[in-house]
């Protein structure tokens, strides 16, 4: 049988089967390693890829290099009420980790059923400058604005699990250990 | 001591009761309200539900000048205020008690009347019923305890609890399923009771009358207000910034149209109020109200939803009751302060009311007005639940301190002689009439 090149693109791999039958387990086999190697975080459940251990070169065949060398960008957003220190009820996270959170580059706001306006003012009087202050519906909005890698809320209710869900952010408890989030990620 | 309150005919809750036989012969001397929390911890028990309770029953009878020896009357509501299906928002135990008075769970998170009399050592008390229902309707009953002379000086207490947790979000709420007649009444499964109910016939409302929900805003706004000028309030003690037109149409639904805005916020409070005879209460410490009339009211529905035309049937009738009970009109009502707890049912009462001669669809063009204290038309000068927590209690005590004058920076500029106020549905509840004058 003669397979032809693509008409469309012009590429003389592309539409020609007998080259993918070659080089499809050479990837798999590639992707089956890493995959060997792969570390889901237990906290956010994404595999973090190591170099190879095959080669030696830690460039070589490794699908995560970029990711390794270049942190993802991770936005955390925050319920107030019953999450932060600061909250009516107090929630465990302090504000100390808000702000290690920060540090570590990643970006955070808040998301609250509370007016924007006293979100910031909020965050006035903590000298603690958020990135984003939203109210709990308005969370795709933050993800329409700001880049990102991961998208985190960080809330005590069922309804931040559910608007963190509906907006594809992960969802996560304050009680988790919320600080892997950002240790080691730069 | 206690008796039921079922055995004590003091409902007036007919049509075509005439006069109140009583009008103006029984006042209102002091009144008192606990700190207002969003929730009691589960531990202090110097802020729990009966401590609050206690605390405002010594400050109505301090306000009256009235000593614990000379009250016979404890009349507490027994309910829940996060009802049968309270959730984790009203359940402390199961968890070891504290020493007495709080070995059980009244004095934390429930209160009655002999749990009162017994802590708070009240010792000539000789009514203190069971069964008491809420406030719309249990102010009522103390009037006419009072006005029939079964007490003399009777405390009102009004609890209103709240701990960490989901609110009204247990017992059938919490189930997966719509079980048996849920599955025609509430087959999503989950709602507080007033918010589904009345938000049909608010949308009813806004395709017959014109408008939208939104228009709501500037009531709401105004509820915000006023909550920020009454010093015992939640809003006022817990920094709670008053809205705005853009915080109101950008927040959430929690069902729509009704916005979290909408909705009133849940609080751990407690306030009472002392009822006497008028005779007696010119002699107190604090000018006496005067109670006109109470009426109540729990219509039947017709169906399982309600819809506008049953909704303003009901109203008008609680309306012409309380009219014809008090002796006055529309016209002659200065203060009215009707219930909020939902914003979405606040204009069928102002409409049925006819307050300030509001008729029924012209709500929201009220709302579009001046609504201010200050102004013309001082609508709800209390701020309500909205302005307040959902202490049910804003209403009667805004209307108590602007007959007398004491309402500070919510004092009204217009004639403040008669004063109409209420914790009630448009299908069951109470309202009451107080007037700076007996008649």
């Amino acid at each position: 049988m003669q397979y032809r090149h693509s008409r469309v693109s012009g590429n003389p791999y592309a539409g020609n089967s007998g080259y993918l039958k070659a080089i499809i387990p050479l990837i798999l086999n590639l992707l089956k390693d890493e995959c060997a190697t792969a570390e889901p975080n237990p906290l956010t459940g994404v595999a973090k890829f190591r170099h190879s251990h095959v080669s030696g070169n830690p460039h070589a065949g490794n699908v995560g290099y970029l990711m390794e060398r270049k942190p993802l960008t991770k936005l955390i957003s925050f319920d107030i009420d019953g999450t932060l220190e600061v909250g009516d009820p107090p929630g465990c996270i302090t504000l100390d980790l808000v702000r290690a959170a920060q540090a570590h580059g990643c970006i955070i706001g808040s998301c609250s059923d509370r007016t924007v306006s006293n979100q910031q003012r909020l965050w006035r009087e903590n000298a603690l400058p958020m990135q984003f202050t939203v109210l709990k519906h308005q969370l795709p909005q933050v993800k329409a604005e700001f880049a990102a890698d991961q998208y985190i809320h960080i809330g005590d209710t069922e309804l931040d699990r559910q608007y963190a869900e509906r907006s594809g952010f992960q969802f996560l408890l304050p009680e988790a250990p919320v600080a892997q989030l950002w240790e080691g990620s730069d | 001591m206690t008796n039921s309150s079922s055995n004590f005919p003091w409902r007036r809750d007919q049509d075509g009761l005439g006069v109140w036989e009583h009008r103006g012969r029984v006042a209102i001397a002091g009144y008192g309200h606990s700190p207002v929390d969003r929730r009691w911890d589960g531990v202090n028990l110097d802020t729990s539900l009966g401590a609050y309770s206690i605390l405002a029953c010594q400050r109505a009878m301090a306000d009256a000048g009235v000593t614990p020896e000379q009250v016979d009357g404890v009349i507490c509501c027994d309910s829940h205020i996060a009802g049968g299906s309270g959730g984790s928002a009203s359940r402390w135990a199961p968890r070891p008690y504290f020493a007495p008075p709080y070995d059980s769970e009244y004095g934390l998170t429930l209160v009655n009347g002999d749990w009162l009399v017994k802590t708070m050592g009240l010792p000539n008390v000789k009514f203190a019923p069971s069964g008491v229902p809420t406030i719309g309707e249990m102010m009522g009953m103390a009037a006419q305890a009072v006005g029939d002379g079964i007490c003399n000086t009777c405390l009102v207490i009004y609890p209103t609890g709240n701990l960490e947790g989901r609110y009204r979000r247990g017992g059938e709420n919490a189930d997966d399923y719509a079980r048996g007649a849920r599955q025609w009444t509430v087959p999503w499964g989950n709602h507080g009771g007033n918010d589904f109910i009345n938000i049909f016939p608010h949308n009813q409302y806004c395709l017959k009358y014109g408008g939208q929900h939104d228009d709501l805003a500037p009531f709401v706004i105004n509820q915000h207000k006023n909550g920020m000028l009454t010093p015992w309030g939640f809003n006022y003690n817990h920094g709670i910034d008053p809205i705005t037109v853009e915080d109101y149409v950008s927040s959430r639904y929690i069902l729509n149209p009704l916005r979290i805005w909408d909705c009133d916020r849940p609080v751990n409070a407690a306030a009472a109020y002392l009822f006497t005879t008028a005779e007696r209460a010119r002699d107190l410490k604090a000018p006496p109200v005067y109670v006109l009339n109470h009426s109540q009211h729990n219509f039947k529905f017709r169906t399982t939803q309600p819809d506008l035309a049953e909704v303003e049937e009901w109203t008008d009738r609680a309306a012409a009751r309380m009219y014809e009970g008090a002796g006055l009109g529309p016209a002659e009502v200065d203060i009215f302060n009707p219930y909020d707890g939902y914003s979405i049912m606040t204009q069928f009462f102002l409409e049925g009311f006819q307050w300030h001669g509001v008729k029924r669809g012209d709500a929201f063009a009220f709302y579009a007005g001046d609504l201010n204290v200050k102004g013309p038309h001082p609508f709800s000068s209390s701020g309500g639940n909205l302005g307040n927590g959902r202490t049910r209690t804003a209403m009667y005590t805004d209307s108590i301190e602007q007959l007398r004058g004491t309402a500070g920076p919510r004092q009204v500029t217009v004639r403040a002689e008669t004063a109409l106020c209420a914790f009630t549905t448009p299908s069951s509840g109470g309202w009451l009439m107080l007037g700076k004058h007996p008649s």
